[in-house]
């Protein structure tokens, strides 16, 4: 191992050798879970709180004095939107990557400029590092109409580094649990959590009700120790691909052991996971998602791809400014749930649960 | 390729720093650690409270749930944006956790004075309100017209947030009160006339 001589890089980016077909199925499946779920930042309600309010992050919106005017949010809300679309059907897919990342992560920054943010980075930093990636060479409208070259070893290296910066981030919550106390067997840290929300936030949705019947300091404990090792072993597992996969899929598990006791809904997070999916082998297993590809990539043959872009932009514009999104629309329209956010997350991380469980089901089974 | 690497290997410590030791930014590349301690050992369980109280013309005095406030506010605690902005200084909740003994806690000590500094820094570059923000002429407007939704058939006079530091004991997995600690008070005049 050369230190800086880099062989050890080499080695990581190496690892992370994705094809563009795989990349193409991920950006097509990642993109429709932004449309669909009113992932895209809408600040509207922002005009109601007045401008004493403002406390931006260090960011881009440091250098403005105030909320915006109401006609710059519907500028941002329209680019943004044009930007995603064109990026899921893989128009000039470089550039729409980037505009979207840029957009969005300018509407969350004024969206978070009420003195708290939230950590959603895979949302603008995942398309903003994979626009230099293969990711727009297949399963696009690039593919067919336009001469796009490919470069092997910059995609793989964009990969990398968004696996590196998911591990490190992972890395950056586990240190202050190691020398927070959550390790200390008198306290019961994430317990301490929960019940603050439980009780204070008032939030009690799923098995929330249950699992705070379990005051065994045991079961907690272990949870806290658990929480700790795999967040501090994700940045060693980021250097893999073979191990990066694992980590997800236990810190899927994880999500939905968050999601049924604090009630913090992470569905829109395991989207980002998904770029470490072996989708050419998934798809070879799965005839659905086969024709499903199958059927995109005739689709982008034809120019309606563009034709289709403007009503697909009004259309889902008038859904998420009204009603939140798609999913909102058929969880809250149709199955009249009280809150689809956690709803919907509920069904994702129900049904990461389970393959997460299956994947390393399998994979210690390989081991033994 | 790989000098960019190294670059982002580089980088990413140094956002954390920074992050930690005066605050994070945006877009961000740190996670939260959850590292406050809300469970005592004792079976107690510690965390802080917001009380609003509104003292109406009427001398009448109302309790407000500070979330029915924020209606509005979407992915947002409201707790939070209560930290933020109804408190006498908006770091003196950070202030308060810095009590504890513990190395992280320690740590805190050194990002509150670092705060302190940027605070300062903001407020002398841009005269940007960072201080005393729950008494700014545009808060009390914003809170005037809250009040009238919330309280159509009152005359609020003064509004009062009051922060404790509450202690329960877990019984029966319900929250037995213990006691509360006084580590904040904001009183804000909604009309004129209004006083404590």
């Amino acid at each position: 191992m050369k230190l800086f001589g880099t062989t050890w890089i080499d080695n990581a980016i190496n690892s992370y050798n994705f094809s563009e077909q795989r990349l193409g199925m991920f950006r097509i499946i990642f993109g429709l879970n932004l449309l669909i779920t009113g992932t895209i930042p809408n600040i509207f309600y922002l005009a109601s709180f007045p401008d004493s309010f403002f406390t931006p992050p260090i960011g881009p919106t440091i250098f403005f004095n105030g909320f915006p005017s109401l006609p710059f949010m519907w500028v941002l809300y329209t680019c943004t939107f044009i930007a995603c679309v064109l990026m899921v059907l893989g128009v000039y897919t470089r550039a729409t990557s980037l505009a979207y990342a840029l957009l969005s992560l300018l509407g969350f920054s004024f969206m978070f400029s009420l003195g708290k943010i939230s950590h959603n980075t895979g949302f603008y930093f995942l398309p903003m590092v994979l626009a230099f990636s293969d990711w727009g060479a297949a399963y696009s409208w690039d593919a067919h109409h336009r001469n796009v070259a490919t470069n092997r070893l910059r995609s793989n290296t964009a990969v990398f580094i968004y696996a590196l910066t998911l591990g490190w981030m992972f890395f950056t919550a586990g240190v202050p649990k190691l020398i927070g106390g959550w390790l200390s067997f008198s306290t019961q840290a994430g317990y301490g959590y929960f019940v603050n929300y439980h009780y204070v936030e008032n939030v009690r949705y799923f098995l929330s009700p249950v699992l705070i019947k379990v005051t065994w300091p045991v079961f907690w404990e272990i949870g806290d120790w658990f929480t700790t090792a795999f967040e501090l072993a994700f940045l060693w597992a980021a250097f893999r691909s073979t191990r990066i996969v694992v980590l997800c899929a236990i810190a899927t598990l994880f999500h939905f052991f968050v999601l049924n006791t604090l009630n913090i809904p992470s569905g829109a997070f395991l989207f980002c996971y998904l770029l470490f999916a072996d989708w050419n082998a998934l798809a070879a297993k799965s005839s659905v998602l086969q024709k499903f590809f199958r059927s995109v990539d005739l689709f982008f043959r034809t120019q309606w791809v563009l034709l289709l872009a403007a009503p697909l932009v009004a259309l889902l514009m008038v859904i998420n400014y009204n009603y939140g999104g798609v999913v909102d629309v058929v969880l809250n329209g149709i199955f009249h749930t009280p809150d689809s956010t956690r709803a919907y997350a509920f069904i994702v991380e129900l049904v990461g649960f389970i393959v997460a469980l299956w994947f390393l089901f399998r994979k210690v089974r390989s081991l033994v | 390729m790989k000098k960019v690497v190294i670059a982002w290997m580089i980088f990413l410590p140094v956002i954390f720093v920074l992050s930690y030791l005066i605050a994070e930014t945006y877009p961000t590349f740190v996670m939260p650690g959850f590292a406050r301690i809300y469970h005592n050992g004792d079976n107690t369980i510690t965390f802080d409270e917001p009380v609003i109280s509104v003292t109406c013309a009427d001398s009448s005095v109302k309790i407000v749930p500070y979330a029915s406030l924020f209606s509005d506010l979407q992915n947002m605690s409201p707790t939070a944006v209560m930290k933020n902005e109804f408190t006498s200084s908006h770091l003196v909740r950070t202030a308060v956790d810095t009590n504890a003994t513990s190395i992280y806690q320690r740590m805190k000590r050194v990002r509150y004075d670092m705060q302190m500094w940027a605070s300062n820094a903001m407020h002398s570059v841009y005269g940007r309100a960072t201080d005393n923000k729950a008494t700014h002429p545009e808060t009390r407007e914003w809170l005037r017209k809250r009040l009238a939704v919330l309280l159509p058939q009152s005359t609020p006079l003064l509004v009062a947030v009051r922060w404790n530091t509450s202690t329960y004991e877990l019984r029966d997995t319900s929250l037995v009160f213990v006691k509360n600690v006084r580590t904040d008070s904001v009183f804000i005049p909604i009309q004129t006339g209004g006083t404590e």
